[in-house]
Parts: C-alpha cells; sequence; structure tokens
C-alpha cells in the first residue's frame, strides 16, 4: 500500500472531513432555506406503525357472510394500492368477518396526514360495475369487477393518458355482450358514474379510457381496483383515525400531538439496542487495536450518511423491530470485515513485514473473501426482497444495502483512510496498536524496503 | 494435536434428523405456534374514560387474560372518529388488545370480558366482544419465499461450483437448508411464537450463514494451495481454516446477542417472542455453520478421494503406470542408497570414525527415507 504525498494526504483528510461534516449535517439537521424546508435524511425515514404512532382505517363490511377467500381477496387488493402508493408496510387484517382494518405509518418527510387520509377513505369507494343500463333493471348486462376484471394498468402514449382495464376470458364475452347490445355503457362505482361510448369497438378484451390529468387518472385506477374487492364495505360508518404504537403496552399516546406519539418502549429499546451495539463495536476496535477506531468511526459516520442517504430515495422501506434487527447484523456484518483486516495486518507485521508490506499482504487477502461473500451476500437479499412480503422485505432490502456498503467500505473507503493516515509519519504503527520489534526483524524490514 | 479432530458429521445428522422428526410429530399434534402477524389471533375494544390510565388498564388487562391461560400480544390506543363528513365526530377513545390466540372458547371469552369489568370498575358493554382477526398473509406469499430460497439455492450452488467445487456448491445447498429446516423444527418443539420478526432473523441469519461459509472455503481454497497442505487431511486442513476464519463472525454474533438480550425488557409478550425467535436463530445457525456446511464439505471432499483411489486400483491400465513408477522410483532410491553409502564410506576414511549413536540415527534416517520411497 503505497503512501500518499504529504500535501496529498493533507488535502485528501480535509476534504475528507468536510464530506463527513456535511453528511452529518444532512443526516441530522433539518434545513430552512427561505421560505423552504428541508427535512433531514433521518427525519425523512418512515417508522412503522409497530414501534411509533400510525393511523388506521376500519371498515364495517356490509356484504352478508363473506368467505375467507372473499376477505383475503379484498385485503390482498387494498394491500396492492397502498403498496403502488408507496405503503409498503401495511399491516391489514380482518376483525372477525365484520370488519376490515388497515394500520399505516405515520406519514414523514413530503408525504402529509391528508394524504394518507385521502388515500384510505378512498377503499370504500362501491364496487365496479359496466352497465348496459343506467338504472339496473331485468335485461341489464352488467360485468362486475370482482368477477370479471383480471388487471387494470395505466400508462402514457404520445402525450395521452391511458387506463386499460383488461377482462378475463369470461369477462370478455360479457363484454362483447354488452357492446353488441348499446353503443353507451355506464360505469358505476358507489357514487361515481360514467357514460362512456362503445360505437364501433372491436377489442372486447379490455377497455381503454383517457384522461388528460394523469393525477384524476391515478385516483379512478385506485377506485376501479377498490372497486373489484368481493366485500362492499361501508364509506359512512368508515373510522379513519391515529393511533398508538402497536407494541406499545398502553405507555403511548394516540394524539400526535403528545410526545409519547412518536415513541414507545420498543421504540426506545429498539434504537438504544443499535446504538449501543455500534458503542460496543467500536468500543472493540478501540481495545484491539487504538487509533483505528477512529478511522472506523469515521468510516462509520460515512455509512450512516449513505445509508440514510440512499432510504430517502427509497421512501417504501419502513423502520420496524425486524428492520432494525436487520440493520444491526449488517452493521455488524460491515466491520466484521473491517476487525478481519486489521487482525490480519497484526499478525503480517509480527512475523517480521514492514507496516507496507503488512497492510499490502492482508489486504490483497481480504479482497476475495470480502467481494465473493459481500457480492453473493448482495445477490441472494436482493433476490429475497422482490419475493418477501410486508416488514421482511424491508428487513431484507436493508440488509442488502449493508452488504454493498460493506464492499464499498472495505475495499474503497477503509484503505483510502488507511493510506491517508500512513501519509503522516509516526501514525501507522500507532494506528493499529502495533509493537515495537527487535533490532534483527527491523534490519530484515530495512533490507526488504530497501 | 487440536488439529486433528474431526467433524462429528454422523453425530450432527442424526441430531438434526432426530429433532426435525420429532418437530414433525409435534407438528401434527399441537401445530405451530404463529404469532397474528402471520396467522392472526383475537382482538377486542375497550372503551376508556378521559382520565383513564392507559399503562394501567393495559397491566390489569395482561393480568386477567393471562390468568385464563392466553398472551396478551400487544396493547394499543387509539381514537374514534367517524369519517366521511366535512366535520370529523369524535365518538370513542379505544384500548385495543390483541390477544395470540384464536381459539378462545365462548366461555372463555365472557369469563375474560367479566373478569375484566370487575378489575377495571367498568360495565361490561365498554368491553366490545372478543373476535378473530384474519391475517392478511396469503398461501401465496409463503410460496414466493419458497420460490425465493429455490433460486438463493440455486444461486448459491453455481456459485460454490464455479469458485470451488461441485462439492461445496452442495455443502451449500444442504447448509441452506438445513438451517431453514432446523430453525423451524426448534421453533415448533420450543414453542415459541414464530412471527414476521424471528422470520426475518432467520431469513438475515441464513445469508450471514453463507457469508461465513465463502469466507471459510475460501481461506481453505487459499491453504490448499500451499506446500504444507499436503501434511495434512481435508478435516485437519477444514478444521484450522474455520477456526481462523470464524473468529471475527463473533462480533455478528455478539450483536444478536446483545439484541435479542435488551429486546427481552420489553413489555410487549410480541416482542419478547421474537427476541426468543432471535437467539434460537443465532444458536442454529451457528451450528450449521460450525459443523454442517464445512463437515458435508470435508466428507464430500474425502468420498470423492476414496472413490478415486478405488478406481485407480480396479483400472488395469492405470495400474500398470503406477507399478512403472514405483519400480523408476525404486531404482532412483536405490542408486541414491548406494550414493550415501559410498560417500559415508570416504567420508569415514578421509576424516574420522564417526560416534556410534550418530551413525545409527544416520543409519535409521537412511533407512526410513528409502522405506518411504518404496511406498511412494
Amino acid at each position: 500500500m503505497k503512501k500518499f504525498k504529504k500535501s496529498t494526504a493533507i488535502v485528501l483528510s480535509v476534504i475528507i472531513g468536510l464530506v463527513l461534516v456535511v453528511g452529518m449535517v444532512l443526516s441530522f439537521v433539518p434545513i430552512r432555506v427561505g421560505a423552504k424546508k428541508f427535512v433531514s435524511f433521518s427525519g425523512a425515514m418512515n417508522i412503522s406503525s409497530d414501534i411509533t404512532g400510525g393511523i388506521y382505517g376500519e371498515y364495517q363490511i356490509t356484504s352478508k357472510d363473506p368467505t375467507k377467500a372473499e376477505l383475503v381477496q379484498s385485503m390482498q387488493i387494498i394491500q396492492d394500492v397502498l403498496d403502488e402508493s408507496g405503503y409498503k408496510n401495511i399491516n391489514i387484517y380482518a376483525i372477525g368477518k365484520s370488519k376490515i382494518r388497515v394500520e399505516v405509518s405515520y406519514p414523514t418527510g413530503d408525504d402529509t396526514y391528508e394524504g394518507v387520509y385521502s388515500l384510505l377513505s378512498g377503499v370504500p369507494a362501491g364496487q365496479f360495475k359496466l352497465t348496459s343500463s343506467q338504472e339496473i333493471k331485468e335485461d341489464t348486462i352488467i360485468l362486475e369487477g370482482h368477477k370479471h376484471v383480471k388487471k387494470i394498468k395505466v400508462f402514457t402514449n404520445n402525450d395521452t393518458k391511458n387506463m386499460s382495464i383488461i377482462f378475463n376470458e369470461e369477462g370478455e364475452k360479457v363484454y362483447e355482450e354488452l357492446c353488441k347490445k348499446t353503443s353507451t355503457i355506464y360505469l358505476n362505482l358507489g357514487e361515481y358514474n360514467q357514460s362512456i361510448s362503445v360505437a364501433g369497438a372491436t377489442d372486447f378484451s379490455q377497455l381503454s379510457l383517457q384522461n388528460a390529468d394523469w393525477d384524476n387518472l391515478i385516483a379512478l385506477e385506485q377506485k376501479i381496483k377498490f372497486g373489484c374487492m368481493s366485500l362492499s364495505l361501508d364509506a359512512d360508518t368508515a373510522k379513519i383515525n391515529t393511533m398508538s404504537a402497536r407494541l406499545s403496552a398502553g405507555e403511548s399516546s394516540s394524539n400526535p400531538f403528545d410526545g409519547s406519539f412518536f415513541s414507545s418502549t420498543a421504540y426506545v429499546v429498539v434504537f438504544s439496542t443499535l446504538a449501543v451495539v455500534t458503542a460496543l463495536i467500536m468500543v472493540l476496535f478501540a481495545v484491539k487495536f487504538g487509533f483505528y477506531a477512529l478511522l472506523m468511526l469515521a468510516t462509520l459516520m460515512f455509512n450512516i450518511f449513505a445509508f440514510l442517504g440512499v432510504m430517502c430515495i427509497i421512501p417504501s422501506v419502513e423502520f420496524g423491530l425486524s428492520t432494525i434487527a436487520s440493520l444491526t447484523i449488517g452493521i455488524a456484518l460491515i466491520y466484521t470485515f473491517a476487525f478481519s483486516f486489521a487482525s490480519e495486518v497484526k499478525t503480517q507485521y509480527n512475523l517480521g513485514k514492514s507496516l507496507s508490506a503488512s497492510l499490502e499482504h492482508a489486504y490483497k487477502k481480504q479482497i476475495p473473501a470480502v467481494v465473493s461473500s459481500n457480492v453473493m451476500l448482495f445477490i441472494a437479499s436482493l433476490v429475497m426482497f422482490f419475493f418477501a412480503f410486508g416488514e421482511l422485505s424491508s428487513a431484507v432490502l436493508v440488509f442488502t444495502m449493508c452488504a454493498f456498503l460493506s464492499i464499498v467500505t472495505n475495499l474503497l473507503i477503509v484503505p483510502l483512510f488507511i493510506k491517508v493516515c500512513i501519509s503522516f509519519d509516526g501514525v501507522g504503527t500507532k494506528l493499529f496498536m502495533l509493537k515495537k520489534r527487535s533490532a534483527f526483524a527491523e534490519i530484515e524490514n530495512n533490507k526488504e524496503e530497501e | 494435536m487440536k488439529t486433528a479432530k474431526k467433524y462429528p458429521l454422523l453425530i450432527s445428522i442424526i441430531v438434526s434428523c432426530v429433532l426435525v422428526v420429532t418437530s414433525l410429530f409435534i407438528l401434527g399434534f399441537f401445530g405451530i405456534n404463529l404469532g397474528t402477524s402471520l396467522a392472526g389471533g383475537s382482538q377486542f375494544e375497550i372503551t376508556l374514560s378521559n382520565d383513564a390510565d392507559t399503562k394501567e388498564y393495559t397491566a390489569k388487562v395482561k393480568e386477567v387474560v393471562a390468568n385464563k391461560g392466553y398472551i396478551v400480544d400487544s396493547a394499543f390506543v387509539e381514537d374514534k372518529y367517524k369519517a366521511g363528513d366535512e366535520d370529523l365526530e369524535f365518538t370513542d377513545r379505544c384500548l385495543v388488545v390483541s390477544i395470540a390466540s384464536k381459539n378462545i372458547s365462548a366461555d372463555d371469552a365472557k369469563d375474560i370480558r367479566n373478569a375484566l369489568a370487575e378489575k377495571l370498575e367498568i360495565d361490561v358493554k365498554d368491553i366490545s366482544a372478543i373476535e378473530k382477526t384474519t391475517s392478511a398473509l396469503k398461501a401465496k406469499s409463503v410460496l414466493f419465499l419458497g420460490i425465493a430460497v429455490a433460486i438463493i439455492v440455486v444461486c448459491l450452488f453455481a456459485f460454490g461450483w464455479l469458485r470451488y467445487s461441485i462439492f461445496a456448491g452442495l455443502s451449500f445447498i444442504l447448509a441452506y437448508l438445513h438451517n431453514i429446516i432446523l430453525f423451524l423444527s426448534m421453533m415448533i418443539l420450543t414453542r415459541v411464537q414464530l412471527n414476521l420478526i424471528s422470520l426475518a432473523s432467520i431469513v438475515v441469519l441464513t445469508l450471514v450463514m453463507t457469508a461465513v461459509l465463502i469466507v471459510i472455503y475460501e481461506k481453505y481454497r487459499e491453504q490448499s494451495r500451499l506446500k504444507t497442505a499436503e501434511k495434512q487431511t481435508i478435516s485437519q486442513r477444514m478444521i484450522a481454516c474455520e477456526k481462523t476464519a470464524v473468529k471475527p463472525f463473533g462480533i455478528i454474533a455478539g450483536a444478536i446477542v446483545v439484541f435479542a438480550l435488551m429486546m427481552l425488557f420489553a413489555p410487549v409478550a410480541m416482542v419478547r417472542f421474537a427476541s426468543l425467535g432471535m437467539i434460537l436463530a443465532l444458536l442454529v445457525t451457528a451450528y450449521t455453520t460450525l459443523i454442517v456446511g464445512p463437515a458435508s464439505y470435508v466428507a464430500l471432499l474425502e468420498i470423492r478421494n476414496d472413490y478415486l483411489k478405488a478406481i485407480v486400483s480396479r483400472n488395469d491400465s492405470v495400474n500398470k503406470e503406477i507399478q512403472k513408477k514405483i519400480k523408476t522410483a525404486s531404482k532412483k532410491a536405490e542408486e541414491k542408497k548406494n550414493a550415501e553409502a559410498k560417500a559415508e564410506k570416504t567420508e569415514s576414511q578421509e576424516v574420522k570414525p564417526a560416534p556410534q549413536k550418530k551413525a545409527g540415527t544416520k543409519k535409521t534416517t537412511t533407512s526410513s527415507k528409502s522405506k518411504t520411497s518404496k511406498k511412494k
């Protein structure tokens, strides 16, 4: 491992210091520029409704004697629509056969309570139907969402915003009958009604709708999807409000203006454990390798900044108990390789090699292990993320991020920081708590260096 | 010598099989203890007065429910408003209690409600009926998880095969599946509640296990290239590599232990169950990483070596070649021996007679050399 020139090392250490300071500020301090307010990375983190207060929607089922299959189908549709709207880790379940309950985390960052409220209040949209007449009579042909719709997709084509309602085999037949009977069909969705001209329709596999406004089209898509639920939910008796942390023991409040709304014992335990584990790892480094712990602290600051920054880009990740457990294991993973590297440097130095040779040898030796194990972890956890559900997918995504950070930290950041450090006289041996060796070893060392 | 130890593969296979079979029996009779996040449970609401101390209420609810033999999974407060109108109308403030059991009999439910009303000094009407909750988890989600495991297993096998050998690939598959199956068996045997948190722990820990195995096999690969490796058996080499490679991973184990121990202090049953699940996951993963994974790789490599030896001894053409090689080797050894004897003679004639002891040792060494060359 070659040293930098002293001047280069000074410039680099100033740049690294600046990046870390700016990173920490962006991570933890909200900034106000004029009228605009930028939330810190940590402030924009989504915390699961398990450990802090959240919002719930409780809907009364009006369908008579619903089956389990109907309950599960309806809950799946709600979950899918909320998933697409960025609420990945929602808690959804049926209470008896009379209610469906949805719990989502309290919005952070740019999301607002009103946004979540309007989304949840749209759930009991009414059943989606396409009919041949405005009023339902005996001879009215009815295409029903939960029976005949296969898929709904929205897309843009040459500046037009489109939505396709794709029918299943039975749906195609009903739609064909509808089109043959009348040139105007009616879209029924609770209180929402719209007439659609189908004159000259030849493709009976789907119904295409257009809208000039993208937001309106998305809202309609959501409504139609909710309308495809097998069960009908009562909009008038729907209850939507805040709730305290689910994993609390009555100590948290349901009032968002109360401090205990955003906290719970589980929240305190989990975040303090994360801090304790990280601190213990740093203490271990300090005891074993001395100043190397400071270097690790710098890499930790870099990792926090990078991690929180990426988590802001991926808004679907929610920090619940399992996500933080996986983050703890991920942090330990990153520093396991850093520990292994420092141990190898010490071993090589004790064998009589020079510091730079020891560093070079340890670095080369660790590359295959770091690359192969972390790349494999990255791929495996990414696969798991695509197939996992709910909280599990968040936990695995966080671990994927840690595997990536482990590669970056151990192959790029740590060597860079070490190179900068050893460029200053006398820092190298102090960095790893290396003891002075015998005169013979020093002579051998000098020979080797010559 | 410590490195002379062998992997207790047979014992570990027996132990794992016994645990899995026993758990299957228990699964047949009692099923698996699934948490509310996976299988639903029961839930009821208590309407609170505005000045009610929710913490005290929760403690009393837990006590009453526990007296009936059930566990309160979580308890949280919520306000009830009527939605849909422009002005929201506040209706109630409730304590929602979730119980980790679906099978609460009607009599038990009635008793719990009456006991609660008495303990909390409220009207029974303020306590809602205890209703079953159904989780949204579908068979499809479990199937998808299975597909993910299958894809990961294929990836691991391909990686192991390309990087090390087909046997490493096979050992990856074995270790990965072993870890998941044994964890589920342990959850069934210990009756610890399986919830999403413990499921996430085992998923992540199984991934960590593959990382540790990769580091061990990487070290083994590196050591096998050294000349000193010829003196060691496969098992000895693997144990030596495992010892050095596994040490730093103690940091991960320590982190999990600290996390699990801290979670034990949380006042919520579900969190405590998750902590126990994490500890079980750690134990199972350590067992698979330290014994099952490397031991299966060693066993497969040894079987391969034995198989090759057997082929060599059965194949006549190969035997003839080997006999030729042995003959030339023994000739060379004899020539060497003669040359050494000559040199010894000239040495003793030119300088002075060597002491008896040394001569003796020299003789023995030369004889042992010739023996080894003959063996070769």
